[in-house]
């Protein structure tokens, strides 16, 4: 067996397992819905399937167990339960283990397997147990309504009920409503019939329809639909189209074919109608050979097989043109993209040295734009819904709450939101960190949230939204909120605040980000040990991102992290000092302003300047990092947003924006406080990327 | 149905299904509560009143809590009333979730009315459908 094949079965099993677990947690919160059933059937079908083929025998033989009892429940045979979710969440790791057992050659743990079979074995109805175990070999056999093998027909339905079918109790509404279930569904009512109020017979039936419907039930569901009126009604089926006409194309039929086809005029009247230059629904209609109804009828009937045409179109397109990638290759794209970036700028530097040759400033500007195209579309390749991560903690949440005794609800949102693939791999941790803490923290016990007046089941809220060129992702909790004082007297205590020092609240907040900090009296397997939030501020500031507390004793407490879209190349303003030239990040910055010597020594040594009446502290880079020469007559603050803060930056001269490819700094430099990375310009040097936060926070170090 | 024929009269305070208020142009029309066949005798009874009175008819369906298959067909019918009276008559009202449903499931809704419809006043005329 050709290893590519059995690697796609390992990445594609993981992914089904992925969207398993998401549909079962689904399912545990609509266990009335069928579709959700349904869905989890399916995916147990696919890995059970593809297993097998690949030579994954374990595998299906377990899946095969588990997809038996879902057979049941999608037969409404079995209620989903709880118990049932939580065996086929094992079920779902197990297949995981046995997965990676196979990667690593490790031996299965069978006994784990048998029990959780064995679990699902008792749940089964020793009724219903027996005569299933006949049809084992059922891969094929699935009773029910499965899709066609051959995909999606469109058929035409003329329903003429009996005009009596009113006071017979006949509900013709609930056909047509059973109709839109089967797919989508045009359904034209015919009202030519209906007589006015002094002729009219209230309760007899006028109406009859026309129904365009494409579904993958076969024709069969369609008759089953009116199996209890098909005596009295007039009932006709046609298919008008299925995926197998290799004919079809954009091209559809016209008005006057599909009323031929339908009957409603003869082949004549077309010919004689399409004599005329005129639309033919009017001329017919005109001509008096059908009514409104009818042509408006034929014309949805086109548009409706349009529509199903060029939906389907797509996907057999999308099906070849998506193709798997590994991760590697992409990252080795987006590298190259960057060293492409830079060698572009040097261009357009050269460009404009020898800017005599126009033809190669024109070079130089075409490679420009192709170059940002494809910086923009690299970029775009490696961005992934946050969705993925969500759905991890929903488990998360689930097992740990059961764990503490909590009922604990997630909901998400924006989980379409969109980041780049490093950035959401570098955020897991943290958030599952801060996820804990308000599982273990945060949300009370059922019996305490009662006694507060609050729900008995706590909520955590997780939202992703696009703000500027980053994510903002916010948990909130509805528990106990923050303890300031608890927070303070520990961090008394730890010697990280005077004991009479006074803080606003968010500062105190903040305290909970400091190294071992643990307000919990007790260490639980959760947490508690102190571990945790400061790995928390140090992985979102390895990630130049920002992290805000809001909380309220007693309501909850909501972290909202700012991360950058991507860490690969960002935009950034240029500054200079001395010779040596330094990179910030674009979106901190504010505004730059000029500051001349006069004001510096109006200011008599303090590192201040009014901005618009506000006093704006500044930090000057040259002392900073003790670059020597004296600066010029006039220099350049740039002013940029800290923590809501503004703090100004001091250099000689802003240069402006560049694209900036980041490259981290070699092992050594790693600690280097102040430096996020370095790049390198268009000329070929390399300039540093400042960490303007650690350079502010170092300077109101050295001021306390 | 026929104790209604009696009912109909008009009495507008009433909980009749009906409810028929008239002025020098117009008569407004409302259907109170379900506008389904057990009812619709009388509510086809009142309509004929309404354009008996020979003004321009507006039916309000704000007060109409369902309707089924009958209702749809007898507003087609009283449009087609209209039409042969040579009466103005407009429905209104009818966004409400219980009655547009069904009108979207019965497949009402048209771009061009029916050939009776000389002046473009079809009930189910929507730009979109």
């Amino acid at each position: 067996m050709n290893d590519k094949f059995v690697d796609a079965f390992k990445e594609e099993a993981r992914e089904l397992l992925g969207d398993l677990e998401d549909s079962l947690l689904e399912m545990e919160e609509n266990p009335e819905d069928l579709g959700i059933v349904g869905r989890v059937f399916r995916t147990m079908h696919t890995i059970k399937g593809s297993g097998a083929m690949f030579g994954f025998d374990d595998i299906a033989s377990f899946t095969h167990n588990v997809e038996t009892v879902y057979d049941l429940v999608r037969n409404g045979e079995l209620p989903v339960s709880q118990q049932l979710v939580s065996l086929s969440l094992s079920a779902r790791d197990r297949i995981l283990a046995m997965l990676e057992a196979a990667e690593s050659g490790v031996a299965v743990d069978k006994d784990a397997n048998e029990q959780v079979i064995s679990g699902f074995r008792k749940l089964v109805p020793s009724s219903s147990a027996d005569p299933k175990a006949g049809h084992q070999e059922g891969a094929g056999s699935d009773s029910g309504r499965e899709s066609l093998p051959g995909g999606e027909v469109t058929y035409r339905i003329r329903f003429r009920p009996d005009p009596a079918i009113f006071c017979s109790g006949g509900r013709p509404l609930g056909l047509l409503r059973e109709l839109q279930e089967l797919g989508l569904c045009t359904i034209v009512g015919h009202t030519s019939e209906i007589q006015p109020l002094d002729q009219l017979e209230p309760e007899k039936c006028y109406f009859y329809w026309d129904i365009v419907l494409t579904t993958a039930q076969g024709e069969d569901a369609i008759r089953d639909v009116f199996i209890f009126v098909a005596d009295d009604c007039d009932i006709s089926i046609t298919v008008i189209d299925d995926s197998s006409d290799p004919e079809e194309g954009g091209s559809h039929k016209k008005v006057g074919e599909i009323l031929v086809e339908r009957g409603d005029i003869t082949k004549e009247q077309l010919d004689t109608l399409l004599g005329q230059q005129k639309r033919f629904g009017q001329l017919a209609v005109e001509a008096g050979i059908v009514d409104h109804d009818t042509v408006a009828s034929a014309l949805l009937e086109q548009k409706h097989v349009k529509e199903v045409r060029q939906d389907r179109q797509p996907q057999t397109q999308e099906a070849a043109s998506s193709i798997r990638v590994t991760a590697e290759k992409l990252d080795v794209l987006v590298n190259l993209v960057g060293e492409l970036v830079t060698v572009q700028a040097r261009l357009s530097l050269v460009a404009q040295e020898l800017r005599k040759h126009t033809e190669l400033v024109s070079v130089a500007e075409e490679v420009e734009r192709l170059t940002n195209d494809l910086r923009d579309n690299a970029m775009d390749i490696r961005m992934l819904p946050i969705g993925a991560t969500f759905t991890k903690f929903k488990r998360l949440v689930r097992d740990l709450s059961g764990e503490l005794g909590k009922v604990i609800e997630l909901s998400t949102e924006g989980a379409e939101t969109e980041l780049d693939k490093t950035v959401i791999e570098k955020l897991n941790d943290p958030l599952v960190h801060i996820i804990r803490n308000s599982i273990d923290h945060g949300v009370e016990t059922p019996a305490d949230r009662e006694a507060k007046g609050k729900p008995r089941a706590g909520t955590i809220h997780l939202s992703a939204v696009h703000s500027g060129d980053s994510v903002l992702i916010s948990i909130r909790d509805d528990g106990a909120g923050l303890n300031c004082d608890a927070i303070r007297a520990k961090a008394v205590e730890r010697k990280l605040i005077a004991p009479g020092a006074e803080l606003p609240d968010k500062e105190i907040w903040g305290l909970i980000f400091a190294p071992g900090f643990s307000t919990a009296g007790k260490v639980t397997s959760v947490s508690g040990r102190g571990v945790g939030m400061d790995v928390v501020k140090q992985a979102i500031d390895s990630l130049r991102g920002s992290i805000d507390v809001q909380s309220e004793l007693g309501k909850g407490t909501t972290i909202t992290l700012k991360i950058p879209l991507t860490l690969a190349i960002i935009e950034s303003l240029l500054v200079r000092i001395g010779t040596d030239r330094f990179v910030m990040p674009l979106a901190m910055v504010d505004e730059c302003i000029e500051l001349s010597q006069t004001e510096i020594e109006r200011n008599h040594g303090r590192e201040i300047l009014l901005v618009r009446g506000h006093v704006v502290p500044y930090v000057p880079l040259r002392k900073r990092f003790h670059i020597e020469g004296s600066p010029p007559a006039i220099q350049q603050v740039v002013i940029c947003k800290v923590d809501g803060k503004s703090v100004g930056v001091l250099v000689d001269k802003v240069i402006g924006e560049h694209q900036t490819v980041i490259k981290s700094l070699g092992r050594m430099y790693q600690e280097v406080d102040g430096v996020a990375g370095a790049t390198i310009l268009g000329d070929g040097s390399v300039a540093l990327i400042l960490d303007i936060p650690s350079i502010i926070q170092a300077a109101e170090l050295d001021v306390a | 149905m026929q104790p209604d024929v009696e009912r109909k009269v008009r009495v507008p305070m009433d909980e009749s299904a009906v409810n028929i208020v008239k002025n020098e142009t117009m008569t407004v029309v409302s259907i109170n509560g379900p506008m389904t066949i057990d009812r619709i005798g009388e509510i086809r009874d009142g309509m004929l009143q309404a354009f008996g009175l020979g003004n321009e008819v507006r039916l309000s369906m704000a007060a109409v809590t369902e309707v089924d298959l009958t209702g749809l067909q007898l507003l087609c019918s009283s449009h087609r009333t209209a039409i042969a009276k040579g009466l103005a008559f407009s429905v209104q009202d009818t966004d409400a979730e219980a009655l547009s449903s069904v009108i979207e499931l019965a497949g009402m809704w048209r771009y061009n009315g029916c050939s009776q419809d000389t002046g473009g006043t079809c009930v189910w005329k929507r730009e979109i459908i």
